[in-house]
């Protein structure tokens, strides 16, 4: 029993980075353009889609892919945002951003659907079926590396948001918009950059997931929703809690998922949520 | 002001010839239109009291589902377990739908839950509620419940399409009355105060808790009667078709297109995107699975790029600027900017 406890907190905590890591890039999103982004999820289907295909075609190894899924999607949210969510961030309609996302959202779930149909692929690296034991407790290879790698980028990115210049003024425009803009910075550049790299960080997470996940045109929404739930958890706008939310609803799912009946898997996430709401509702970590 | 009441009467003749031909429409088109018919009825009457809530009193009310859900399951819930009849199970689920939205409502209240985060509160709501029905067996758990089909009027069962269509008429019919009503009341004016600035609202003395309480009930209703219609049309219920979250952003969308807070919106909508989301579909739907979805996707986006207001928002527009121009240079000044 003790065992099936302790390798369901370690299988929580790496599904939670991976939660984690994807809510980051809305909230970083959230933070600087005030969108709530709806298709956030579909990008990550996109992102496992093009290590499906460079695995299918090419036999490229899915963590390799990673150099290929980044830019695409980097290029692709850019253009997105050039064309879509600028010309409506100016205008201040937020609400139809979110509109616009969710209308992204059907667009890209039901390409997918055309090109892929609605069958299950999967994807095998040399690495999906190797595992490895600490002490009695077995832990996937993929999911070690899946966790590592949020890691090593929470890091990478907590240096950006705090040490460089581009980083001041991201978190300059999430403070205060207008005096922002005063003081000299390119609203625009940085909005336009940070939504590309909010949504291109999808096109490592999604060949992080690939090896051990079954990729389906829907498989995206669950993240969505999730983040959603990890947004408000941690209150809204914050990267940190963010990342611990994401933890929690990982390992809120994973005991979800061991200890109670199929349909019922979710709701463990749902009630911490809703808990949450009641006793804190600005969230475990939001200031206000 | 005698041009007005003449634009007045013209848009009155219009809509009873409108409601006329609707009247006539089952002797007019084929049993395979009248069922698409019937499907925009019931998405006019869904998205109409989205609207109330959402575009009229400015709620981001992702939880609309829940209202619809509830509608279907607590009327069929009663006629399978107890044989009491839709008739009476659907006022059964407009009581139900309308307490969970109170409670939902007064919760995010009490929180100070705002614009946004309102959405996604609402949202986790749905999915609670979505996951518990699908793991209770007397509701059928994941698998749905079947209603048998018969022909027996007293139980909400019929034999074909038409007098589903006749009901179906009604009952948006009055949903789109019922948000003309609020709109030209005091009520609607709250709502408007509340969308347009919650802080001046409650500074005027609006009681924006009351206020808010009383929009999501509005609202609640006409969703629980289109729940009850779809699960006896249907015949078939589970929670993904009736509380799925596609199902809300899918009336988002529409309301969108056709322009929030406006009294046809939704209903232009659902005439103009639904009989061609089907075209499509039996176009293309055949081979590339997905297709009309991605063409109806785009069609949204452009919409909300190009008009803001939605259709019928664009249209006013445009025809406020045609009848300034006709009316001479006096009254140009009146050009909404």
């Amino acid at each position: 029993m003790l065992i099936l406890i302790g390798q369901c907190l370690i299988q929580g905590l790496m599904m939670g980075s991976i939660f984690g890591f994807v809510t980051i890039g809305m909230v970083l999103i959230y933070r600087v353009t005030k969108l709530l982004n709806f298709s956030h999820g579909a990008w990550l289907m996109v992102a496992m889609y093009i290590s499906y295909i460079l695995f299918v075609k090419f036999r490229i190894e899915p963590y390799l892919s990673v150099l290929i899924a980044f830019p695409a999607l980097f290029l692709l949210a850019a253009l997105v945002y050039y064309v879509v969510m600028r010309p409506l961030g100016m205008k201040g309609h937020i609400i139809m951003m979110c509109q616009v996302s969710l209308g992204l959202l059907w667009i890209l779930e039901n390409s997918a659907l055309l090109v892929f149909k609605a069958d299950y692929r999967s994807v095998q690296s040399v690495l999906s079926n190797s595992k490895f034991y600490i002490g009695p407790l077995i832990i996937k290879t993929p999911l070690f590396i899946a966790f590592l790698t949020v890691g090593i980028i929470a890091i990478v990115l907590g240096w950006v948001l705090y040490k460089t210049d581009f980083g001041l003024s991201v978190r300059a425009i999430s403070q205060h918009e207008e005096a922002a803009k005063l003081m000299g910075i390119n609203i625009g550049r940085v909005q336009l950059l940070v939504f590309a790299i909010g949504i291109a960080i999808m096109g490592i997470a999604g060949p992080l997931l690939v090896p051990w996940i079954v990729i389906t045109p829907h498989a995206g929404a669950e993240f969505t929703f999730l983040g959603f739930v990890i947004l408000i958890l941690a209150g809204l706008g914050n990267l940190n809690g963010a990342l611990i939310g994401g933890l929690i609803i990982g390992i809120a799912e994973s005991f979800g998922g061991t200890f109670m009946p199929g349909a019922l898997a979710s709701v463990p996430a749902y009630v911490i949520f809703i808990l949450v709401l009641c006793f804190r509702p600005q969230g475990l970590f939001g200031a206000r | 002001m005698i041009k007005m009441q003449s634009v007045s009467r013209a848009r009155f003749i219009a809509l009873c010839m409108g409601f006329l031909v609707l009247i006539c429409l089952p002797a007019l088109v084929s049993p395979y239109w009248l069922r698409i018919f019937n499907f925009i009825l019931m998405w006019t009457l869904w998205c109409t009291s989205l609207n109330i809530s959402m575009g009229m009193t400015g709620m981001f009310n992702m939880g609309h589902v829940i209202n619809i859900g509830l509608g279907a399951y607590t009327s069929t819930y009663l006629f399978l377990n107890f044989g009491i009849s839709p008739w009476v199970g659907m006022v059964a689920g407009c009581i139900v739908s309308a307490l969970i939205a109170m409670f939902i409502t007064y919760v995010a209240f009490r929180y100070k839950i705002a614009h946004l985060a309102y959405g996604l509160i609402t949202m986790g709501f749905a999915f609670i509620v979505m996951y518990i029905i699908s793991a209770i067996p007397a509701l059928g758990a994941i698998n749905g419940l079947n209603i048998p089909r018969k022909n027996d009027p007293f139980m909400f069962l019929f034999g074909d399409s038409v007098p589903y269509y006749y009901i179906i008429l009604i009952f948006a019919a009055g949903t789109i009355a019922l948000y003309r009503v609020i709109d030209k009341q005091k009520l609607g004016i709250y709502f408007k105060a509340i969308r347009e600035n919650e802080k001046a609202a409650e500074a005027s003395g609006i009681n924006i808790l009351k206020y808010k309480l009383v929009s999501s009930v509005l609202s609640a209703i006409p969703a629980a009667i289109g729940g009850t219609f779809y699960a006896q049309y249907i015949g078939f219920i589970d929670p993904h078709s009736t509380m799925g979250i596609m199902l809300v952003v899918q009336m988002i969308l529409f309301t969108a297109v056709g322009g929030f807070g406006l009294l046809w919106g939704p209903t232009v909508a659902c005439f103009i995107l639904i009989p061609l989301g089907e075209k499509l579909n039996s176009i293309l739907g055949v081979e590339y699975s997905g297709a009309p979805q991605i063409i109806y996707g785009i069609i949204v986006i452009a919409v909300i790029l190009l008009m803001p207001d939605g259709i019928v928002g664009w249209l006013s527009h445009q025809w406020s600027l045609y009848r300034n121009r006709s009316v001479g240079s006096d009254s140009l000044r009146e050009i909404p900017s």
